[in-house]
């Protein structure tokens, strides 16, 4: 071992002492020294860590490739990349123009000439003005990962989204504190269709080319803070300068290529995580990750590997108003709610006993913030609602000359990586008064359910995804697919102080349908819910109940029937402990097929207590079903 | 039938798969491949066609319609801080946060604003919020991020403020 370290060492030197060499010279030097093999190639190449073997890059555009077979072959592209440094070769970068190697590459120069000593050999290469300023501009001081928070209104956003924050060099304390004139480098989808089944097959085989940006940090604070009102946390890395500059020359040489974007694996998160790797190949970021990428875990995946040097907030509009219409008085919330519905109402005077200028200002701090949540209000956007008034309030506004106080506005989500982990599966026992005993075995790689503690996770939200239930019952010698939801969201935000929130779900899956003769386990169908309803506060948050109606539908394979009916239910969550979730709801339906229908009552119950990190037990009960009774308790692991 | 439900189940995954494709959903702006020519400020003024109008990019469409953007060509990407540019820099970045921009105003502090005292080049921070808010009428009175530029350099330059990169009105 250590002759063969000596041995490279040697050679190294022996390589940084010759002067100009011949093209093969370079190359067989390459070999020895197993530059192909060096992590910080891989990682200029956009080689993720997989589980299995494989040198295989994300990068999709072939001009990327210099040799044949590049994808495959990092050692092939790195001779086809010392070749087309000799040949000064020209890439194309557009339809109609092309850069010199030298220029589109410099991230591939400098490992090679830390190794090879290219510079002696190419003392006279091209220069590259427009990367030159570039790299002059993108002289950033740190890093910030930010997390974008769930967005439920949204499918594409639910999951939350990641992008980077580059902090510019030489920011005062105040200007770097907002963030106003950072960049933001964000990798995203340019899909080129928007029907729905397509986009999902296209994101799914790859089909969709993904790209790094770089652009202003305010036009991400406006998209998400204000547009889509998601809080934002901002985690410092502890990336030094070195490394931050090898970032800088990676995204260039990306900024000219595109690569595949899949919604599963390959998506936002994870490409971030292969751009950190690049800045510092010896940290193990994507190797981490299970085949799927949630953002949520990769800021776990960082924190594990000991990258996150601190957290801050950024607030949403929501949580702006809602700090703001805390502090209001009951009589400032009274002129607030005239004030909104009679837009026309004249503010107090000034000298109004009741309400003084300091009280005004605070009304109307309160109220900007609430149109621009209701408004969705971002960049310049025009008012559609509101714009009168939102401008009659900013004129009364400015008019107090009073200046408003920088507080901290604690935001109402919390940090995502303190959550449970976003997989779990649960092992359990559990009885049914007709089948006997059962073994009980639940899978589920994403995500969240209102049972779990919610810390990390938003507020009466619940993301099941290919929640698989699978069961044993020993009496009957009989394993099957009890239930498998592919998703379930129920979306249940608390209402405010003249916010309204509505709730709404959407299940579909596969279920056993309540007519399946006892003892039919091959009756199984398909099954799709929806429902709006309300949500109601009972004690805070620790007991909620919420309301729903809609429409469900299904089809049962063996007795090739199809129904349809409304159903309505009526949950009960009751949260005494943080660590404690019981979820309790009663569901009455009436579903119609082909010359016969079933009206029926299901209740069904889950208690789900948090012991240590990642543990929980959970009891749960269910009866129905032409009144079966069922019970079960189980170990539940977040993985 | 059970070929009817296992499409219907590969349906139903496939949708619900798509909820994992952030971004990909919202319709944004096609970069022309410039790479990452453009930066910082710089970026969102690229050179869209021959006639040189250049408009924000790498942001959702319904926040910046083209409109508030289009601006006479003369500046590239990654550019120096000269006049000129100054005050392209000052539009863009007005246009962009306006709405945000008019209520930290009114308020007479707020990060937005704290962000446009640099773009101004006016180290007393303080100072230009309380400009801003004595006179928002006077600034905000145009509904264009330029009108609101070329407010802020006169009100700015009849004031005692010391801002670097204004353009004293003449």
């Amino acid at each position: 071992m250590w002759c063969l370290l000596g041995n490279r060492l040697a050679q190294t030197l022996f390589a940084q002492s010759r002067a100009p060499s011949s093209l093969e010279e370079l190359l067989q030097r390459a070999e020895s020294l197993h530059l192909a093999d060096s992590p910080r190639w891989r990682k200029i190449l956009f080689i993720p860590d997989r589980a299995y073997a494989s040198d295989k890059t994300l990068i999709q555009d072939p001009r990327f490739f210099l040799g044949p077979r590049g994808k495959h072959f990092p050692a092939t592209e790195l001779r086809a990349t010392l070749q087309s440094f000799f040949e000064n070769r020209m890439i194309p970068t557009g339809e109609k123009t092309s850069q010199s190697v030298f220029c589109v590459f410099p991230a591939r120069y400098r490992f090679l000439n830390e190794h090879l000593n290219l510079d002696a050999r190419f003392p006279d290469k091209p220069q590259c003005p427009s990367f030159e300023k570039y790299l002059k501009f993108t002289d950033y001081e740190r890093v910030s990962v930010v997390f974008s928070h769930y967005f439920m209104n949204s499918p594409s956003s639910m999951f939350g989204h990641t992008l980077l924050r580059m902090h510019h060099r030489g920011s005062t304390p105040i200007l770097e504190k907002t963030g106003q004139l950072d960049d933001a480098v964000n990798f995203s989808a340019y899909p080129d269709n928007s029907n729905p089944v397509l986009y999902a097959l296209k994101g799914l085989a790859g089909g969709f080319p993904g790209r790094f940006a770089i652009m202003p940090y305010f036009t991400k604070l406006q998209e998400y803070s204000n547009y889509e009102s998601r809080d934002l946390w901002e985690y410092e890395l502890t990336l030094t300068h070195e490394e931050i500059k090898w970032m800088s020359l990676v995204l260039w040489e990306q900024g000219f290529f595109y690569s595949d974007y899949y919604f599963l694996d390959e998506n936002c998160s994870y490409v971030l995580l292969l751009l950190l790797e690049a800045a510092k190949p010896e940290v193990r970021l994507t190797g981490m990750l299970p085949l799927y990428t949630i953002p949520a875990d990769t800021v776990r995946a960082l924190q594990e590997a000991k990258m996150i040097r601190g957290v801050k907030s950024r607030p949403s509009n929501l949580s702006r108003y809602v700090s703001y219409a805390n502090q209001l008085t009951p009589t400032q919330r009274d002129i607030l709610k005239i004030k909104m519905s009679q837009p026309g109402a004249p503010m107090p005077p000034a000298s109004d006993q009741n309400c003084d200028k300091i009280c005004q200002s605070q009304v109307l701090d309160a109220g900007l913030e609430l149109i621009d949540y209701r408004e969705h209000l971002a960049g310049s956007m025009k008012p559609k609602e509101y714009g009168p008034l939102r401008e009659q309030m900013l004129l009364a506004r400015a008019k107090t000359g009073i200046k408003s106080e920088q507080k901290e506005v604690t935001p109402l989500s919390t940090q995502p990586e303190l959550g449970h982990h976003s997989g779990f599966f649960l092992l359990g026992g559990g009885r049914h008064t007709e089948f006997g005993n059962y073994g009980l075995f639940e899978w589920r790689p994403a995500f969240h359910d209102v049972a779990s503690e919610s810390l990390g996770y938003g507020d009466g939200m619940e993301i099941r995804f290919m929640d698989t239930e699978l069961r044993y019952y020993p009496k009957l010698h009989r394993a099957e697919l009890n239930r498998f939801t592919a998703l379930r969201i129920l979306s249940a935000p608390p209402s405010y102080f003249l916010i309204n929130s509505y709730a709404w779900e959407l299940d579909m899956g596969l279920d056993h349908p309540l007519w399946c003769q006892s003892g039919d386990h091959s009756c199984i169908g398909l099954y799709l819910q929806g429902g709006v309803g309300k949500r109601v506060d009972l004690l805070g948050s620790r007991a909620i109940a919420i309301a729903m109606v809609g429409p469900r539908m299904g089809v049962v394979d063996d007795k090739k029937r199809a129904y349809i009916g409304p159903e309505m239910s009526l949950s009960l969550l009751l949260r005494p402990f943080d660590r404690i979730g019981w979820m309790t709801t009663a569901r009455r339906f009436a579903l119609y097929g082909r010359r016969w229908r079933v009206i029926d009552t299901e209740i069904e119950s889950l208690l789900r207590i948090n012991g240590v990190p990642q543990w929980d037990v959970q009891t749960g009960m269910k009866y129905g079903n032409q009144k079966t009774l069922e019970y079960h308790f189980g170990l539940l692991h977040y993985f | 039938m059970k070929q009817v439900i296992r499409v219907g189940i590969l349906s139903v995954s496939l949708l619900s798969l798509s909820a994992f494709g952030e971004e990909a959903a919202k319709p944004k702006y096609q970069h022309p491949a410039y790479g990452m020519a453009g930066c910082g400020l710089g970026s969102v003024i690229l050179k869209e066609n021959t006639q040189g109008m250049q408009i924000l990019a790498g942001t959702t469409n319904p926040i910046y319609g083209t409109n508030t953007f289009a601006m006479t060509t003369g500046s590239s990407n990654c550019v120096e801080h000269t006049p000129s540019y100054a005050k392209l820099e000052q539009e863009v970045y007005i246009g962009a946060n306006l709405n945000d921009l008019k209520a930290d105003a009114a308020r007479g502090q707020g990060a937005r604003l704290t962000g446009l005292a640099e773009v101004f080049g006016c180290a007393d921070v303080d100072a230009f919020g309380k400009v801003s808010q004595s006179k928002f009428e006077t600034i905000f009175a145009g509904t264009e991020s330029n009108h609101v530029v070329e407010n802020y350099h006169q009100v700015l330059s009849a004031s005692s403020l010391r801002c670097s990169r204004v353009v004293s009105a003449g």
